[in-house]
């Protein structure tokens, strides 16, 4: 194609996109929505992401070991931990470490447990680490069978609270992604039709003066991608704005845990490069499948 | 240059709109193709235009197999016929001028070549005064000239008229065919399909004569009832 014709068709697509300006207004501002509804989920759950993997990190489960175990079961229990798959760290506590870890807790309040050296109630540990929350489980059931243990205390309740919710999140945010997928392209691609309609007399005369179908095509797919860029780069600004102001807000009202949430939030200056380049692909390829779509029952007629 | 061979069209439900057509024009050829209302003139336009396939039959324009050319050479079929529609078919927001030069555009033509040739196409069918006129500012013959000039930028090897005198006055009509007559005489092959049978007699033109989708008359085929 010859880089005179290219330019012509490109001015057609986007004087198409005014000709048909109330359409393309609607269809701009539904996929707006869309992609600021896309976009705040997926801001969500990378910041909820990341809440969880802090939470990993310092999730740790304490065996309890049983008193008068002597050293045999006690090292059968070291190389068992040792040994164990998700197992990421562990360290062992004894009956004296327990004790002066205690009093460091309690600061100035320390000395009430002076004296209990010789008569020390509190059992010797072991501080274990785990992969992930998804493991939990079974490196307690695991651990539970061991030789010496007398209890176990782990967070599996809220493990599992949070490997449900990370899983319903995800399974909820694939599904309305999906649905808006499908409606962004439903929308552009009726809007293109409207534009063929309203240009089918062109389309007809091109067909018959033996323009290529590339030619007929070109123009309705520069003004589907137009309107998917414009939309990207609207609901990437109006997205911005939210993400930062909300923010601002976390931090300034005043409640403990809203302004907890605002300090871990991760800064858009992290982020904006992602969502503006999600924003643009997905604008530019629901816009050209879209009009694609609509232009090939044209062409065929 | 135009071939049919024994073509025959069905639609769906029966309807036989050609029945084993049958003839050839030569290149430079000047041809009525005459018949009333539903004697099968609008299909043999769409088979030669590709728009439609035959049931049966082979049909070659320019050197073009109808029934074995792939789906993207036909633009370029479509290149060698310049059609001209009864009803014009001009787009109403452009200028004489930019409904010729948008034939160009869409096919890939240079812009100093568009400038080049638009005027002198409009010079031919004789509207170098009313180019930048739109049609609705223009008479019906105005327009079939702008039409014509359309179909002729391609410079192709056939033009195809199609009723071209139905919608413009009677002696306008006959400055239409003259001008189709001096496209001709410059070497283009002019197939003109019409109703009118006192214009085909005008010109005493080979006249190919269609009813219920058959050739019932052809002046020109060997051995047929030519007159």
């Amino acid at each position: 194609m010859r880089g005179s014709s290219f330019g012509y068709l490109v001015k057609q697509g986007i004087i198409n996109v005014w000709i048909n300006r109330m359409m393309s207004m609607a269809s701009i501002g539904i996929l707006t929505a869309c992609m600021i509804i896309v976009g705040g989920s997926g801001l969500l759950a990378v910041n909820v992401r990341d809440i969880f993997r802090e939470i990993e990190n310092k999730n740790e489960l304490v065996v309890f070991v049983k008193e008068e175990t002597d050293e045999i079961v006690l090292n059968e229990m070291y190389s068992k931990i040792d040994g164990m798959e998700h197992v990421s760290s562990y360290h062992y506590v004894s009956k004296a470490d327990a004790l002066e870890e205690q009093k460091s807790f309690m600061g100035d309040k320390g000395y009430l447990l002076e004296g209990l050296e010789d008569d020390n109630p509190l059992p010797a540990s072991f501080r274990v680490k785990v992969d992930s929350l998804e493991n939990l489980e079974s490196v307690v059931l695991e651990l539970n069978q061991m030789n010496g243990v007398d209890s176990i205390s782990a967070p599996t309740d809220l493990a599992k609270t949070l490997t449900g919710v990370e899983k319903a999140f995800l399974i909820l945010g694939s599904i309305i992604i999906g649905i808006l997928i499908v409606a962004s392209a439903v929308v552009i691609s009726n809007t293109i039709r409207l534009t063929l309609y309203a240009r089918r007399r062109e389309i007809r005369i091109m067909k018959y003066v033996g323009a290529t179908d590339s030619f007929i095509r070109l123009p309705f797919v520069v003004e589907g991608i137009t309107i998917g860029a414009v939309s990207a780069g609207l609901a990437f600004g109006v997205l911005s704005l939210i993400y930062e102001s909300l923010g601002v807000m976390f931090s300034k009202s005043g409640i403990t845990w809203l302004t907890g949430v605002s300090t871990s939030l991760i800064p858009f200056a992290n982020l904006w490069q992602y969502v503006l380049l999600a924003f643009l692909g997905f604008g530019v390829f629901i816009g050209a499948f879209g009009s694609g779509s609509s232009i090939r029952r044209y062409l065929r007629a | 240059m135009i071939e049919f061979r024994n073509v025959t069209k069905e639609y769906p439900g029966g309807v036989l709109a050609l029945d084993e057509v049958d003839f050839t024009i030569d290149k430079g050829e000047f041809v009525f193709i005459l018949g009333h209302s539903g004697a099968g003139k609008s299909t043999l336009l769409k088979l030669m235009l590709k728009e439609e396939d035959p049931t049966d039959g082979v049909i070659t324009i320019a050197d073009y197999n109808l029934n074995k050319i792939r789906r993207r050479k036909i633009p370029y079929l479509r290149r060698e016929l310049g059609v001209v529609f009864q009803d014009f078919r001009l787009i109403p927001t452009m200028t004489a001028y930019e409904n010729v030069a948008f034939a160009m555009r869409v096919t890939n033509v240079a812009a100093r070549e568009i400038r080049r040739r638009v005027p002198y196409i409009l010079k031919i069918v004789g509207l170098e005064d009313k180019s930048m006129a739109y049609p609705e500012q223009l008479s019906g013959g105005e327009q079939q000239r702008v039409a014509l000039a359309r179909a002729l930028v391609h410079n192709p090897k056939i033009i195809l008229a199609d009723e071209p005198t139905g919608n413009i006055d009677p002696k306008l009509s006959i400055e239409i065919v003259e001008l189709l007559k001096e496209i001709n005489r410059l070497g283009t092959t002019v197939v003109i399909v019409t109703h009118d049978i006192g214009l085909a007699n005008r010109f005493k033109a080979r006249t190919i004569i269609l009813k219920d989708g058959r050739v019932v008359r052809d002046t020109k085929a060997k051995g047929g009832s030519a007159t």
